[in-house]
Protein backbone atom coordinates (compact mmCIF):
# COMPACT_ATOMS: atom_id res chain seq x y z
CA UNK A 1 0.00 0.00 0.00
CA UNK A 2 1.51 3.25 -1.00
CA UNK A 3 0.79 6.16 1.28
CA UNK A 4 -0.51 9.83 -0.38
CA UNK A 5 2.47 12.41 -1.21
CA UNK A 6 2.64 15.17 1.14
CA UNK A 7 1.73 18.35 -0.78
CA UNK A 8 4.76 20.73 0.04
CA UNK A 9 3.73 24.53 -0.57
CA UNK A 10 5.29 25.67 -3.73
CA UNK A 11 8.44 27.92 -2.80
CA UNK A 12 7.00 31.52 -4.08
CA UNK A 13 4.11 30.74 -1.57
CA UNK A 14 6.81 30.17 1.20
CA UNK A 15 8.88 33.26 0.18
CA UNK A 16 5.46 35.15 0.25
CA UNK A 17 4.54 33.96 3.90
CA UNK A 18 5.90 36.86 6.66
CA UNK A 19 8.96 36.40 8.38
CA UNK A 20 7.30 36.37 11.76
CA UNK A 21 4.87 33.23 10.68
CA UNK A 22 7.41 31.28 8.89
CA UNK A 23 9.59 31.46 12.48
CA UNK A 24 6.39 30.49 14.39
CA UNK A 25 5.74 27.89 12.47
CA UNK A 26 9.30 26.16 13.10
CA UNK A 27 9.14 27.22 16.60
CA UNK A 28 6.01 25.41 17.26
CA UNK A 29 6.80 22.75 15.24
CA UNK A 30 9.72 21.80 17.93
CA UNK A 31 9.28 20.62 21.18
CA UNK A 32 9.20 24.28 23.14
CA UNK A 33 12.06 24.06 26.26
CA UNK A 34 10.13 24.38 29.91
CA UNK A 35 9.86 28.08 30.79
CA UNK A 36 11.45 28.59 34.44
CA UNK A 37 11.35 31.53 36.71
CA UNK A 38 14.08 33.80 35.74
CA UNK A 39 14.45 35.73 38.51
CA UNK A 40 14.39 32.24 40.34
CA UNK A 41 16.82 30.81 38.15
CA UNK A 42 19.26 33.71 38.12
CA UNK A 43 19.27 33.37 41.96
CA UNK A 44 20.02 29.87 42.12
CA UNK A 45 22.66 30.50 39.66
CA UNK A 46 24.28 33.23 42.30
CA UNK A 47 24.18 30.59 45.21
CA UNK A 48 26.53 28.31 42.85
CA UNK A 49 29.19 30.95 42.44
CA UNK A 50 28.06 32.84 39.45
CA UNK A 51 28.48 36.72 40.01
CA UNK A 52 27.64 37.32 36.64
CA UNK A 53 24.18 36.05 37.37
CA UNK A 54 23.79 38.83 40.16
CA UNK A 55 25.09 41.28 37.77
CA UNK A 56 22.26 40.99 35.30
CA UNK A 57 19.68 41.25 38.70
CA UNK A 58 21.61 44.61 39.25
CA UNK A 59 21.05 46.02 36.12
CA UNK A 60 17.33 44.90 35.90
CA UNK A 61 16.27 46.36 39.42
CA UNK A 62 18.77 49.08 39.90
CA UNK A 63 16.40 51.74 38.64
CA UNK A 64 13.49 50.57 40.85
CA UNK A 65 15.36 50.55 43.93
CA UNK A 66 17.21 53.77 43.40
CA UNK A 67 13.33 55.16 43.17
CA UNK A 68 12.75 53.66 46.36
CA UNK A 69 15.09 55.01 48.35
CA UNK A 70 14.90 58.62 46.25
CA UNK A 71 11.93 58.71 48.04
CA UNK A 72 13.10 58.06 51.39
CA UNK A 73 16.41 60.48 51.11
CA UNK A 74 17.18 63.68 49.41
CA UNK A 75 20.84 63.62 48.59
CA UNK A 76 20.87 62.04 44.99
CA UNK A 77 24.44 60.76 45.56
CA UNK A 78 23.55 59.36 49.09
CA UNK A 79 20.81 57.28 46.81
CA UNK A 80 23.06 55.52 44.75
CA UNK A 81 25.23 54.89 47.89
CA UNK A 82 22.69 53.34 49.40
CA UNK A 83 21.32 51.05 46.36
CA UNK A 84 24.59 50.16 46.05
CA UNK A 85 24.94 48.82 49.93
CA UNK A 86 21.67 47.79 48.90
CA UNK A 87 22.55 45.03 46.30
CA UNK A 88 25.97 43.65 48.41
CA UNK A 89 23.78 43.15 51.38
CA UNK A 90 20.88 41.28 49.00
CA UNK A 91 24.47 39.20 47.70
CA UNK A 92 25.62 38.62 51.40
CA UNK A 93 22.06 37.29 52.25
CA UNK A 94 21.43 35.26 49.53
CA UNK A 95 22.77 31.98 51.10
CA UNK A 96 19.62 32.48 53.59
CA UNK A 97 17.32 33.62 50.50
CA UNK A 98 15.15 30.28 50.15
CA UNK A 99 12.29 31.75 47.35
CA UNK A 100 9.45 31.75 49.75
CA UNK A 101 8.74 35.44 48.19
CA UNK A 102 10.40 37.06 45.30
CA UNK A 103 13.34 37.85 44.66
CA UNK A 104 12.25 41.96 44.18
CA UNK A 105 9.94 41.70 47.56
CA UNK A 106 12.93 40.64 49.29
CA UNK A 107 14.97 42.86 47.91
CA UNK A 108 12.77 45.73 48.77
CA UNK A 109 12.93 45.36 52.08
CA UNK A 110 16.39 45.12 52.12
CA UNK A 111 16.14 48.49 50.03
CA UNK A 112 13.76 49.87 53.07
CA UNK A 113 15.91 48.22 55.99
CA UNK A 114 19.63 49.89 53.97
CA UNK A 115 17.97 53.67 53.69
CA UNK A 116 16.55 53.55 57.56
CA UNK A 117 20.10 52.37 58.72
CA UNK A 118 21.81 54.59 56.64
CA UNK A 119 19.81 57.71 57.44
CA UNK A 120 20.05 56.82 61.42
CA UNK A 121 23.70 56.81 61.24
CA UNK A 122 23.53 60.17 59.53
CA UNK A 123 20.84 61.11 62.26
CA UNK A 124 17.79 62.21 59.47
CA UNK A 125 14.40 61.47 59.52
CA UNK A 126 13.05 59.77 56.33
CA UNK A 127 11.33 62.07 53.65
CA UNK A 128 8.31 59.42 53.58
CA UNK A 129 7.57 56.86 56.08
CA UNK A 130 7.13 53.21 55.32
CA UNK A 131 3.40 52.66 55.21
CA UNK A 132 3.57 55.42 53.06
CA UNK A 133 6.00 53.75 50.64
CA UNK A 134 4.01 50.66 50.48
CA UNK A 135 0.93 52.45 49.11
CA UNK A 136 2.71 54.87 46.62
CA UNK A 137 5.17 51.90 45.00
CA UNK A 138 1.84 50.36 43.58
CA UNK A 139 1.47 53.81 41.76
CA UNK A 140 2.92 54.76 39.09
CA UNK A 141 3.61 58.45 40.10
CA UNK A 142 5.69 59.27 43.10
CA UNK A 143 5.31 62.55 45.85
CA UNK A 144 8.29 64.22 43.95
CA UNK A 145 7.13 68.03 43.60
CA UNK A 146 7.30 68.83 39.81
CA UNK A 147 10.34 71.65 39.31
CA UNK A 148 12.07 70.43 42.71
CA UNK A 149 15.47 69.17 42.26
CA UNK A 150 16.36 67.02 44.82
CA UNK A 151 20.08 67.58 46.85
CA UNK A 152 22.78 67.05 44.22
CA UNK A 153 20.22 66.76 40.87
CA UNK A 154 21.09 69.05 38.28
CA UNK A 155 19.27 70.63 35.84
CA UNK A 156 21.10 68.49 33.25
CA UNK A 157 20.44 65.12 34.75
CA UNK A 158 16.74 66.10 34.80
CA UNK A 159 16.64 67.05 31.17
CA UNK A 160 18.81 63.87 30.44
CA UNK A 161 15.82 61.99 31.89
CA UNK A 162 13.12 63.65 30.76
CA UNK A 163 14.25 63.52 27.14
CA UNK A 164 14.44 59.59 27.61
CA UNK A 165 11.39 59.57 28.67
CA UNK A 166 9.90 61.99 26.07
CA UNK A 167 12.04 58.90 23.31
CA UNK A 168 10.63 56.39 24.46
CA UNK A 169 7.19 57.59 24.40
CA UNK A 170 8.05 58.58 20.59
CA UNK A 171 9.41 56.02 19.22
CA UNK A 172 5.96 53.53 20.69
CA UNK A 173 4.05 55.98 19.11
CA UNK A 174 6.12 55.26 15.76
CA UNK A 175 5.69 51.64 16.02
CA UNK A 176 3.24 49.68 13.71
CA UNK A 177 0.04 48.58 15.27
CA UNK A 178 1.05 44.91 15.62
CA UNK A 179 4.22 45.81 17.61
CA UNK A 180 3.15 48.76 20.02
CA UNK A 181 -0.61 46.74 20.62
CA UNK A 182 2.22 43.68 21.73
CA UNK A 183 4.75 45.75 23.80
CA UNK A 184 1.60 47.86 25.38
CA UNK A 185 -0.04 44.53 26.43
CA UNK A 186 3.20 43.34 28.12
CA UNK A 187 4.78 46.17 29.79
CA UNK A 188 1.50 47.79 31.19
CA UNK A 189 -1.10 45.56 30.92
CA UNK A 190 1.30 42.31 32.09
CA UNK A 191 0.31 39.85 30.46
CA UNK A 192 1.94 36.88 29.95
CA UNK A 193 3.03 35.61 25.99
CA UNK A 194 -0.15 32.98 25.81
CA UNK A 195 -2.59 35.62 26.72
CA UNK A 196 -1.32 38.04 24.23
CA UNK A 197 -1.02 35.27 22.02
CA UNK A 198 -4.89 34.57 22.45
CA UNK A 199 -5.95 38.64 22.26
CA UNK A 200 -3.77 38.89 19.37
CA UNK A 201 -5.07 35.91 17.72
CA UNK A 202 -1.61 34.63 16.88
CA UNK A 203 1.18 31.94 17.59
CA UNK A 204 3.28 32.72 20.59
CA UNK A 205 6.49 32.84 19.20
CA UNK A 206 4.93 35.75 16.61
CA UNK A 207 4.23 37.58 19.81
CA UNK A 208 7.84 36.75 20.89
CA UNK A 209 9.25 38.63 17.96
CA UNK A 210 6.84 41.30 17.99
CA UNK A 211 7.80 42.62 21.49
CA UNK A 212 11.38 41.78 20.49
CA UNK A 213 10.92 44.06 17.55
CA UNK A 214 9.65 46.97 19.22
CA UNK A 215 11.85 47.01 21.96
CA UNK A 216 14.84 46.68 19.29
CA UNK A 217 13.56 49.77 17.56
CA UNK A 218 12.60 52.22 20.92
CA UNK A 219 16.56 50.97 21.77
CA UNK A 220 17.98 51.99 18.75
CA UNK A 221 16.19 55.73 19.20
CA UNK A 222 17.60 55.48 23.04
CA UNK A 223 21.16 54.67 21.72
CA UNK A 224 22.35 58.37 21.10
CA UNK A 225 20.73 59.11 24.30
CA UNK A 226 22.20 56.82 26.53
CA UNK A 227 26.09 56.82 25.00
CA UNK A 228 26.28 60.51 25.97
CA UNK A 229 25.05 60.23 29.55
CA UNK A 230 27.81 60.69 31.56
CA UNK A 231 29.91 57.12 30.99
CA UNK A 232 27.52 55.13 29.19
CA UNK A 233 29.84 52.76 28.50
CA UNK A 234 29.02 48.80 28.62
CA UNK B 1 30.38 25.51 30.42
CA UNK B 2 27.61 26.02 28.31
CA UNK B 3 27.09 27.31 24.93
CA UNK B 4 26.77 30.45 24.07
CA UNK B 5 24.60 32.21 21.46
CA UNK B 6 26.48 32.72 18.10
CA UNK B 7 23.91 34.79 16.15
CA UNK B 8 24.17 37.87 17.95
CA UNK B 9 20.35 38.97 17.04
CA UNK B 10 19.15 35.79 18.51
CA UNK B 11 20.41 35.88 21.66
CA UNK B 12 19.03 39.77 21.96
CA UNK B 13 15.84 37.96 21.49
CA UNK B 14 16.55 35.36 23.90
CA UNK B 15 17.38 38.32 26.26
CA UNK B 16 13.94 40.20 25.59
CA UNK B 17 12.06 36.78 26.13
CA UNK B 18 13.79 36.32 29.50
CA UNK B 19 12.82 39.85 30.15
CA UNK B 20 9.57 38.71 30.34
CA UNK B 21 10.33 35.74 32.10
CA UNK B 22 10.01 33.67 29.26
CA UNK B 23 13.20 32.00 29.07
CA UNK B 24 14.23 28.35 29.59
CA UNK B 25 16.99 27.78 31.95
CA UNK B 26 19.64 26.82 28.94
CA UNK B 27 19.05 30.61 27.86
CA UNK B 28 19.37 31.81 31.48
CA UNK B 29 22.37 29.97 31.49
CA UNK B 30 23.89 31.18 27.80
CA UNK B 31 22.96 34.58 29.32
CA UNK B 32 25.28 34.53 32.08
CA UNK B 33 27.81 32.74 30.15
CA UNK B 34 28.61 35.57 27.59
CA UNK B 35 27.18 38.75 29.83
CA UNK B 36 30.67 39.78 30.91
CA UNK B 37 32.02 39.32 27.09
CA UNK B 38 29.72 40.65 25.39
CA UNK B 39 28.94 44.72 25.86
CA UNK B 40 26.10 44.32 23.14
CA UNK B 41 24.01 42.11 25.43
CA UNK B 42 24.73 44.52 28.71
CA UNK B 43 23.38 47.43 26.69
CA UNK B 44 20.83 45.53 25.29
CA UNK B 45 19.68 43.93 28.45
CA UNK B 46 19.67 47.36 30.49
CA UNK B 47 17.89 49.03 27.33
CA UNK B 48 15.02 46.53 27.61
CA UNK B 49 14.10 46.98 31.24
CA UNK B 50 14.71 50.94 31.00
CA UNK B 51 11.99 50.87 28.48
CA UNK B 52 9.72 48.60 30.36
CA UNK B 53 10.75 50.64 33.57
CA UNK B 54 9.78 54.17 31.46
CA UNK B 55 6.44 53.04 30.16
CA UNK B 56 5.15 51.84 33.60
CA UNK B 57 7.00 55.15 35.47
CA UNK B 58 8.38 58.41 33.88
CA UNK B 59 10.29 58.60 37.10
CA UNK B 60 12.53 55.15 36.39
CA UNK B 61 13.90 57.38 33.63
CA UNK B 62 15.86 59.33 36.23
CA UNK B 63 19.39 57.50 38.04
CA UNK B 64 22.12 56.55 37.85
CA UNK B 65 23.70 55.66 34.25
CA UNK B 66 23.21 51.85 34.42
CA UNK B 67 26.73 51.36 33.05
CA UNK B 68 28.35 53.47 36.03
CA UNK B 69 26.45 51.62 38.68
CA UNK B 70 27.63 48.27 37.24
CA UNK B 71 31.05 49.49 37.04
CA UNK B 72 31.08 50.63 40.41
CA UNK B 73 29.21 47.42 41.67
CA UNK B 74 31.57 45.45 40.24
CA UNK B 75 34.06 46.60 42.05
CA UNK B 76 32.72 46.48 45.65
CA UNK B 77 31.97 42.88 44.41
CA UNK B 78 35.49 41.74 43.62
CA UNK B 79 36.14 42.30 47.26
CA UNK B 80 33.10 40.05 48.45
CA UNK B 81 33.46 36.42 49.43
CA UNK B 82 32.12 34.44 46.73
CA UNK B 83 28.69 33.26 48.41
CA UNK B 84 27.55 29.75 48.54
CA UNK B 85 23.99 28.20 49.70
CA UNK B 86 24.22 25.52 51.99
CA UNK B 87 23.17 22.78 49.50
CA UNK B 88 25.43 23.80 46.56
CA UNK B 89 28.47 23.93 48.80
CA UNK B 90 27.22 20.10 49.66
CA UNK B 91 27.10 19.62 46.54
CA UNK B 92 30.36 20.80 45.50
CA UNK B 93 31.94 19.11 48.30
CA UNK B 94 30.38 15.85 47.10
CA UNK B 95 31.92 16.95 44.03
CA UNK B 96 35.60 16.82 45.59
CA UNK B 97 35.23 13.70 47.47
CA UNK B 98 33.73 12.12 43.92
CA UNK B 99 37.03 11.45 41.96
CA UNK B 100 38.77 9.96 45.58
CA UNK B 101 35.73 7.30 45.47
CA UNK B 102 36.24 6.29 41.99
CA UNK B 103 39.79 5.12 43.19
CA UNK B 104 38.40 2.68 45.29
CA UNK B 105 38.12 -0.49 44.30
CA UNK B 106 34.65 -2.03 44.27
CA UNK B 107 33.56 -5.49 46.76
CA UNK B 108 33.61 -8.08 44.65
CA UNK B 109 30.26 -9.46 44.86
CA UNK B 110 29.33 -12.96 46.13
CA UNK B 111 25.77 -14.38 46.78
CA UNK B 112 27.13 -15.37 50.60
CA UNK B 113 27.88 -12.06 51.39
CA UNK B 114 24.02 -10.42 51.33
CA UNK B 115 23.36 -11.15 54.90
CA UNK B 116 26.53 -9.43 55.76
CA UNK B 117 25.68 -6.35 53.92
CA UNK B 118 22.67 -6.52 55.13
CA UNK B 119 24.23 -6.54 59.18
CA UNK B 120 26.97 -3.86 58.21
CA UNK B 121 23.98 -1.94 56.97
CA UNK B 122 22.11 -2.43 60.28
CA UNK B 123 25.16 -1.27 62.49
CA UNK B 124 25.66 2.08 60.36
CA UNK B 125 22.00 2.78 60.77
CA UNK B 126 22.16 2.57 64.25
CA UNK B 127 25.30 4.13 64.71
CA UNK B 128 23.91 6.80 62.79
CA UNK B 129 20.72 7.18 65.06
CA UNK B 130 22.31 6.28 68.47
CA UNK B 131 24.84 9.63 67.91
CA UNK B 132 22.27 11.79 66.25
CA UNK B 133 19.84 10.96 69.72
CA UNK B 134 23.38 11.05 71.82
CA UNK B 135 24.26 14.75 70.06
CA UNK B 136 20.31 16.19 70.85
CA UNK B 137 20.58 15.13 74.75
CA UNK B 138 23.95 16.70 74.99
CA UNK B 139 24.12 19.89 77.13
CA UNK B 140 24.03 23.19 75.10
CA UNK B 141 27.09 25.23 74.69
CA UNK B 142 29.26 22.16 75.50
CA UNK B 143 32.21 23.11 72.95
CA UNK B 144 30.93 25.81 71.78
CA UNK B 145 33.54 27.65 71.43
CA UNK B 146 34.65 24.94 68.26
CA UNK B 147 32.06 26.54 66.22
CA UNK B 148 31.59 30.32 67.57
CA UNK B 149 35.47 30.03 65.59
CA UNK B 150 34.10 29.15 62.50
CA UNK B 151 33.77 32.15 59.83
CA UNK B 152 30.72 32.52 59.04
CA UNK B 153 31.26 32.03 55.23
CA UNK B 154 34.13 31.28 52.72
CA UNK B 155 36.56 33.38 52.83
CA UNK B 156 38.21 32.51 49.54
CA UNK B 157 38.45 34.83 46.29
CA UNK B 158 35.84 33.63 42.86
CA UNK B 159 39.67 33.50 41.39
CA UNK B 160 40.23 30.82 43.65
CA UNK B 161 37.69 28.66 42.13
CA UNK B 162 34.11 28.13 43.17
CA UNK B 163 35.24 24.42 44.10
CA UNK B 164 37.90 25.64 47.20
CA UNK B 165 34.75 28.33 48.24
CA UNK B 166 32.94 25.39 48.41
CA UNK B 167 34.90 23.28 50.64
CA UNK B 168 35.69 26.43 52.52
CA UNK B 169 31.85 26.87 53.39
CA UNK B 170 30.91 23.46 53.99
CA UNK B 171 33.34 23.54 57.06
CA UNK B 172 31.92 26.90 58.59
CA UNK B 173 29.12 26.69 60.92
CA UNK B 174 26.17 25.82 58.29
CA UNK B 175 22.71 27.24 57.98
CA UNK B 176 20.88 24.09 56.96
CA UNK B 177 21.77 22.78 60.45
CA UNK B 178 19.60 25.67 62.15
CA UNK B 179 16.58 24.31 63.52
CA UNK B 180 16.99 20.38 63.22
CA UNK B 181 17.33 19.79 66.72
CA UNK B 182 21.24 19.66 66.92
CA UNK B 183 23.16 20.82 69.38
CA UNK B 184 25.90 22.72 67.87
CA UNK B 185 28.62 23.27 69.77
CA UNK B 186 29.11 19.61 70.67
CA UNK B 187 32.41 18.70 72.25
CA UNK B 188 34.20 15.89 69.98
CA UNK B 189 33.93 13.13 72.27
CA UNK B 190 35.38 10.21 69.23
CA UNK B 191 36.53 7.61 71.52
CA UNK B 192 38.46 6.01 69.35
CA UNK B 193 36.01 3.43 67.19
CA UNK B 194 36.80 1.83 64.39
CA UNK B 195 33.62 3.65 62.50
CA UNK B 196 36.10 7.00 60.55
CA UNK B 197 33.23 9.16 59.23
CA UNK B 198 33.98 12.49 57.89
CA UNK B 199 32.15 15.70 59.46
CA UNK B 200 28.83 16.13 58.52
CA UNK B 201 28.93 19.79 57.62
CA UNK B 202 31.33 20.79 60.76
CA UNK B 203 29.71 18.72 64.03
CA UNK B 204 31.95 16.57 65.13
CA UNK B 205 30.77 12.32 65.40
CA UNK B 206 29.90 11.30 68.91
CA UNK B 207 30.44 8.01 69.78
CA UNK B 208 27.59 6.15 72.02
CA UNK B 209 29.53 3.28 74.18
CA UNK B 210 26.28 1.31 73.57
CA UNK B 211 27.72 0.86 70.19
CA UNK B 212 30.51 -1.18 71.12
CA UNK B 213 28.16 -3.91 72.95
CA UNK B 214 26.32 -3.76 69.75
CA UNK B 215 29.53 -4.41 67.39
CA UNK B 216 30.74 -6.90 69.75
CA UNK B 217 27.83 -9.15 69.45
CA UNK B 218 27.75 -9.65 65.73
CA UNK B 219 30.63 -11.78 63.74
CA UNK B 220 33.80 -10.15 63.59
CA UNK B 221 33.65 -11.06 59.87
CA UNK B 222 30.86 -8.62 59.64
CA UNK B 223 33.10 -5.75 61.07
CA UNK B 224 35.99 -6.87 59.05
CA UNK B 225 37.76 -9.23 61.41
CA UNK B 226 38.81 -13.16 60.60
CA UNK B 227 35.88 -15.38 62.07
CA UNK B 228 35.29 -19.07 62.99
CA UNK B 229 31.86 -18.96 61.94
CA UNK B 230 32.66 -18.47 58.07
CA UNK B 231 30.54 -20.71 56.85
CA UNK B 232 26.11 -19.94 56.47
CA UNK B 233 25.68 -22.65 59.02
CA UNK B 234 27.43 -21.13 61.36
CA UNK B 235 25.84 -17.60 60.37
CA UNK B 236 22.68 -19.40 61.32
CA UNK B 237 23.81 -21.17 64.50
CA UNK B 238 24.82 -17.64 65.61
CA UNK B 239 21.20 -16.03 65.42
CA UNK B 240 19.36 -18.92 67.44
CA UNK B 241 22.16 -20.41 69.23
CA UNK B 242 19.11 -22.22 71.56
CA UNK B 243 17.52 -23.87 67.84
CA UNK B 244 16.96 -27.67 68.82
CA UNK B 245 19.71 -27.51 71.13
Amino acid sequence: MTKDPIDLPDQDVVDALPEGLLRSVVAQGAAPAPVVDVDAALVERVQRGDQRAFEMLVVKYQRRIERLIARMVRDVDLVEDIAQETFIRAYRALPNFRGESAFYTWLYRIGVNTAKKALMGLKRDPLVTEAALASMDEEDDGPRVENELSDGETPESVLASRQIAETVNAAIEALSDDLRQAITLREIEGMSYEEIAELMNCPIGTVRSRIFRAREAIASKLRPLLDTRQGERW
Amino acid sequence: MSERFTDSQSHREALSAMADGQASSDDVAKACASWREDGQSRAAWQAYHLIGDVMRSEELAEGTASADFLNRFRDRLAKEPVVLAPVASQAVAAQQLAPVAAEVLPLKRRSWTAPFAVAASFVAIVSAAVSWQFAENMPAGVGADQMAQAPATSSSRQDAGGVDAGLAFAATKPNVLQGSGVQQGTSVANQGGSFSRPEVAGLPLIRDPQVDQMLANLPRHVTGGDSPLASQDGLAHAAVPNQGK
